[in-house]
């Protein structure tokens, strides 16, 4: 059975094109390899 | 120098991606995101998943996202970059960047409104944010959650399989469509002349593109399924069962009842038509004794013409009373001359009403004076006065006397005519005139006139009475 105000709750409100900016901004473009290179200094690897 | 750790993030990256890829291919939109954005968490750079990524938002109509991973790829990769390409198209349409913010708008008033319990006002939103951004897939999940709570279960069930048709495993769209079908009571759909089907598995033929209607006669006359062509068999039997019944039994009792009505219509008109050839022999024979009597009546029309009215008429009379009779009809009949007019009073005049004997003669030449003399009794009475200036004493006195008669009021016609009679010598008839002029126009401008002419008769006559006497005597005195 489905719980309507629940349901309704986990929704969100959408943004418009012009705040892709701003998402950006908010965006942590942050990988593993960040992390790792917090361990290791930097550490450049080779292909 | 191989460095191992990072060599590892890669491979999983690169393998996540191409997970993300395979899941992507069949339209696990959901599925191929989560991989992709596992793919990025190992590395950051891997521009093929973050564009793939940005596509699958695209798909889902999540185009904020979209356009946000395209911006993040091209600025951490920019040469040979497919984000280029999909910036540059969605840039270059700048109609489908305002639809997509018009759809995100209502989207968000629909889910205001949702919020705060408006159902129905949610839904108008999110309809038309699904009908402006068809492939908005957070709207139609709305949308179809709506609608369940609205109990509208077809309705939800619509919305959420096209939802269903752009991600086949987003989560909650296939929640809400279990919900939907537990809501939903089992319909058979007619798919063909025998088949049916259940809902789930029209559905499936939907999503495999099958149409039941394009079936061929082949496909349909060797179906395996047999208990089909046995009821077409069926089918077929009963229809000629059918033909036979109506052609032993109906169409004869048919046959006769035409026939009957046929042979009572020619009765009819076998009847009316005796009636009508009686009928016409009748009218016939009535033509032809009319006919006989038209004939009797012009002979005896002949007979009369002239005989009978010569002797009503009279010998004397008889040409001058029809030639006035004619002349009197022709000028009815046409425009006349003076002289045409003045001809037919003078004939009318002349005519003697005591030589006419039938009193329909009588009646007859009373009504063309009647007619004819007011009109002609001025001109008549100009001629007459002007043949007494001329001289012509004895014309003048007809056509006087004449005008006299047609106007007996006419003071000039009396005064004139007693003028030529005195010139004529006839000073009895001439007093006679200047009298009767005084009597029926007492007031006339001629009155004047009147003594001296009487006086001028009268010593005349004195005159005459003496010259006989004195003639008289000297006879006498001769004969002595």
């Amino acid at each position: 059975m489905i719980d309507f105000d629940e349901e309704v709750s986990r929704f969100e409100m959408s943004q418009e094109t012009d705040s892709v900016e701003e998402n950006i901004l908010k965006t942590e473009i942050k990988d593993l390899a960040d992390l790792l290179d917090q361990f290791t200094g930097g550490y450049q690897y080779e292909e | 120098m191989k460095n191992k750790p990072y060599d590892k993030l890669m491979r999983i990256s690169n393998r996540l991606y191409n997970d993300g890829l395979e899941k992507a291919k069949v339209r696990d939109l959901s599925g191929a995101a989560e991989s992709l954005r596992r793919s990025l968490l190992y590395n950051k750079c891997n521009t093929e998943a973050r564009n793939l990524l940005g596509l699958v938002y695209y798909e889902q109509g999540e185009a904020v996202s979209a356009l946000t991973e395209w911006v993040i790829s091209r600025n951490l990769d920019n040469y040979e970059n497919d984000a280029d390409y999909f910036l540059e198209r969605i840039q270059d349409d700048p109609e489908e960047l305002e639809n997509i913010n018009a759809a995100v708008r209502k989207y968000n008033l629909g889910l205001e409104a949702a919020r705060l319990g408006n159902i129905d006002t949610a839904v108008i939103q999110l309809k038309k944010a699904v009908g402006i951004y068809p492939h908005y897939v957070r709207a139609m999940k709305l949308l179809g959650l709506l609608y369940i709570r609205q109990e509208e279960f077809q309705k939800a069930k619509k919305v959420l399989v096209e939802a269903r048709a752009i991600d086949h495993t987003d989560t909650e769209v296939l929640r809400y469509l279990a919900e939907v079908e537990k809501n939903l009571i089992p319909e058979t759909v007619k798919t063909g002349l025998f088949q049916t089907q259940t809902p789930a598995e029209t559905e499936f033929d939907e999503e495999m593109g099958i149409d039941h209607s394009r079936k061929g006669l082949f496909s349909f006359f060797f179906n395996d399924e047999k208990p089909n062509m046995l009821l077409f068999m069926n089918l077929i039997v009963g229809v000629l069962i059918g033909i036979a019944v109506v052609y032993y039994l109906i169409v004869p009792s048919k046959e006769a009842q035409i026939r009957e009505e046929y042979s009572a219509s020619r009765v009819d008109y076998s009847s009316e038509l005796s009636a009508k050839t009686a009928a016409i022999s009748q009218q016939e024979k009535e033509i032809t004794s009319l006919r006989k009597q038209v004939d009797e009546l012009k002979s005896q029309l002949n007979g009369i013409t002239y005989d009978t009215i010569e002797i009503a008429v009279g010998d004397e009379t008889f040409s001058a009373f029809f030639d006035a009779w004619n002349a009197y009809n022709e000028l009815r009949s046409k425009e006349y001359s003076d002289d045409e007019l003045m001809k037919l009073s003078m004939d009318l005049w002349t005519l003697d009403l005591k030589g006419i004997q039938s009193k329909y003669a009588q009646d007859i030449l009373k009504k063309m004076r009647d007619d004819i003399y007011p009109v002609a009794a001025k001109l008549v009475y100009k001629r007459g006065k002007d043949r007494l200036d001329e001289g012509n004493i004895q014309e003048a006195i007809e056509y006087l006397r004449a005008a006299a008669d047609f106007d007996p009021e006419s003071d000039v016609a009396l005064y004139y005519l007693g003028k030529a009679l005195e010139e004529d010598g006839q000073y009895n008839d001439a007093i006679y005139c200047y009298r009767h002029m005084l009597t029926v126009s007492p007031r006339s401008t001629l009155r004047d006139y009147v003594p001296q002419r009487l006086e001028e008769c009268e010593a005349a006559l004195d005159a005459l009475k003496n010259s006989e006497s004195e003639e008289t005597e000297g006879d006498t005195q001769g004969q002595e």
